[in-house]
């Protein structure tokens, strides 16, 4: 086991590595340099002269390959390089606005399992009731509506009209911190919730005409045993696999998101990067992102040998 | 040859025969098909339909209320027509939908039928392409491309459906390679038939009712991409109404005037909606056997 998690963080390097070309490739073939993007229109008021020493400065006018590798080895001195417009360490920035996603992604998951998983097992065990038709199209409406316009009717109704929660940023202290997730996690959860309801009550369906579960109730075992005990743990491997992918499609939304509940992490800082072209945020926020995704998937290959000990990584 | 092809004619004619005979048992999917077919019709005739000017402004009377005269859903903070707004919206994202999945469905096809066909080398590089692309979270790749092309309709149309390429690409490649195994492929060889040829009249027949599927879904995916987007400021630019980038402003005016971030939801939820219900009518009445 020990050996087989050593083996994919060896995995990791070409990962990342293919993940950091890719993106400096693409940047390159970017029309309008982060001399312009800083700048804006002050540029046509500096020389010739002026705009070529700070390209000099800030070494664009090395050979790509030059530039690239300058780069790889500051980033494996954990250094990301300087925010061209804000002039600050993007690492900082990053230490700083990190936590938030990953705060508001977890706490979208445990929306989504909390609710989506019951859900769905009660749906599968219910089948045709009105129980499961009230729980299927619920969930249709969840993956249907856009998640930013989910969070716009979240203000609207609990942050303006029931001022229960606050409807931007991130308030100190725990119970500061708590309430201004709440809308956000909510609005970040609602797709992903109704997928997982769904895939939860398919994959469900399946075991439930195993003969397994024939036998585990044959044998005496309580409904609420056999149902989660056997058939619970052998739905969930689908859901889980499904979960993996899918934080990626979290991280996608927390973009959106944090743009409409003024959240302080790294989804928002990524589109204003995008936004003024500024490369090295850009390289840093996307980094983070590939890292935060592949790491998460490594997480789930462990979870499924806890679920299935039929898996072993030998 | 002559008989080869009638019966593939006929086969391919049952199957669909069957598939809209179970679409129209469908209540779900027939209610889909027809807000679809309605919307499409508002996105045609816009022109005719709406009231007003989309983008004509009106600075004397911003946000009125819903039920003014002249103005059934009131006017934005410009002062233009909530109602056209979103009638020309249908528009952009009719077209985004469509277009992104015809893209990206030729594209992933193509490639994913090649890839599950000849295996080797070519599967290799492509689907190294295609892992690389999806350790990236779909949104801001799409973004990054945005960035370097200039946000517009067309560009992002082209980006959207350059990052959504390589699902459709996974799930031929994975049809292709088992069919590849089937005894009527080894049949075709035997009697010297051409890899196109065994590709394109004999596998290729076989996967259209999973692409089919997976493309409704697509168009839904799309539309809610490009108006996340556009919400964001790189899709469809104002002046132009769409409905993700009608919700831009929100926090100005959702205080004054609630229709204006309630409308253009509804009408995305509205449609991706329909899509979904359609979408899930065929995979039950084409593929029977794939879950979710």
């Amino acid at each position: 086991m020990l050996k087989y998690i050593y083996q994919r963080l060896l995995l990791l390097i070409p990962m990342l590595l293919g993940v950091s070309i890719f993106t400096f490739g693409l940047l390159q073939i970017v029309p309008g340099d982060p001399i312009t993007g800083t700048f804006g229109l002050d540029v046509e008021n500096m020389d010739d002269s002026q705009i070529e020493r700070l390209r000099e400065q800030m070494g664009l006018n090395d050979p790509i390959p030059v530039q690239y590798l300058r780069y790889l080895g500051r980033l494996l001195q954990g250094d990301f390089g300087r925010s061209i417009s804000t002039r600050r360490p993007v690492s900082v920035d990053l230490v700083e606005r990190y936590p938030a996603t990953l705060l508001l992604a977890l706490a979208s998951l445990l929306i989504v399992v909390t609710i989506s998983i019951p859900l769905g097992v009660i749906s599968a065990r219910y089948r045709n009731s009105w129980v499961d038709h009230i729980a299927m199209l619920v969930s249709l409406f969840g993956v249907s509506m856009p998640n930013f316009w989910v969070g716009i009717m979240l203000i609207l109704i609990f942050a303006l009209y029931i001022p229960v929660f606050p409807s931007f940023g991130m308030r100190s202290g725990i119970e500061g911190t708590f309430m201004s997730l709440v809308l956000p996690a909510l609005t970040l959860g609602t797709s992903l919730a109704g997928f997982v309801t769904r895939l939860t009550r398919s994959s469900m369906l399946e075991v439930l005409s195993q003969d397994y579960m024939r036998t585990a109730r044959a044998k005496g075992l309580t409904e609420r045993a056999s149902l989660i005990r056997h058939g619970l743990k052998n739905a969930f491997i689908p859901v889980i696999t499904v979960l993996g992918l899918q934080f990626a499609s979290l991280l996608s939304g927390s973009v959106v998101v944090e743009r409409v509940f003024a959240w302080p992490g790294i989804g928002r800082f990524a589109v204003d990067a995008i936004a003024r072209r500024d490369y090295p945020v850009i390289m840093g926020t996307v980094l983070i992102f590939a890292t935060t995704f592949v790491f998460t998937n490594l997480i789930l290959d462990i979870l499924y040998v806890f679920f299935d000990p039929r898996i072993r990584y030998d | 040859m002559t008989t080869q092809e009638i019966t593939t004619v006929t086969v391919n004619r049952s199957l669909w025969a069957e598939t809209i005979r179970q679409l129209r048992r469908n209540v779900a999917a027939m209610v889909g098909l027809s807000i679809l077919f309605i919307l499409s019709l508002v996105a045609i005739f816009a022109d005719q339909i709406a009231p007003h000017d989309p983008i004509k402004l009106d600075l004397l009377h911003p946000l009125q209320p819903p039920l003014t005269p002249g103005h059934i859903l009131g006017t934005d903070d410009l002062g233009r027509d909530v109602l056209s707004r979103l009638i020309y919206g249908s528009r952009a994202s009719l077209m985004v939908g469509f277009i992104v999945v015809g893209i990206a469905g030729t594209v992933g096809v193509i490639l994913g039928a090649i890839s599950g066909y000849f295996g080797g080398k070519i599967d290799m590089i492509i689907m190294r392409v295609v892992d690389v692309l999806f350790a990236f979270p779909f949104l801001i790749l799409a973004l990054a491309f945005v960035a370097i092309l200039g946000p517009s309709l067309i560009n992002m149309m082209l980006v959207l459906g350059m990052v959504s390429w390589i699902g459709y690409a996974r799930l031929v490649r994975s049809v292709v390679l088992s069919l590849r195994e089937m005894t009527f492929v080894e049949a075709a060889h035997s009697v010297g038939a051409s890899d196109m040829r065994i590709l394109f009249q004999h596998i290729l027949p076989n996967v259209v009712g999973i692409v089919v599927v997976q493309a409704t879904f697509g168009v839904a995916q799309a539309i809610l991409a490009a108006a996340a987007l556009s919400f964001l400021g790189f899709g469809v630019q104002p002046p132009a109404a769409e409905w993700g980038n009608m919700l831009t402003k929100m926090r100005d005016f959702m205080r004054a005037q609630p229709v204006l971030v309630v409308a253009p939801g509804m009408m995305i939820m509205i449609t991706v909606l329909s899509l979904n219900f359609v979408g899930d009518a065929l995979r039950d009445a084409l593929d029977p056997y794939m879950r979710l």
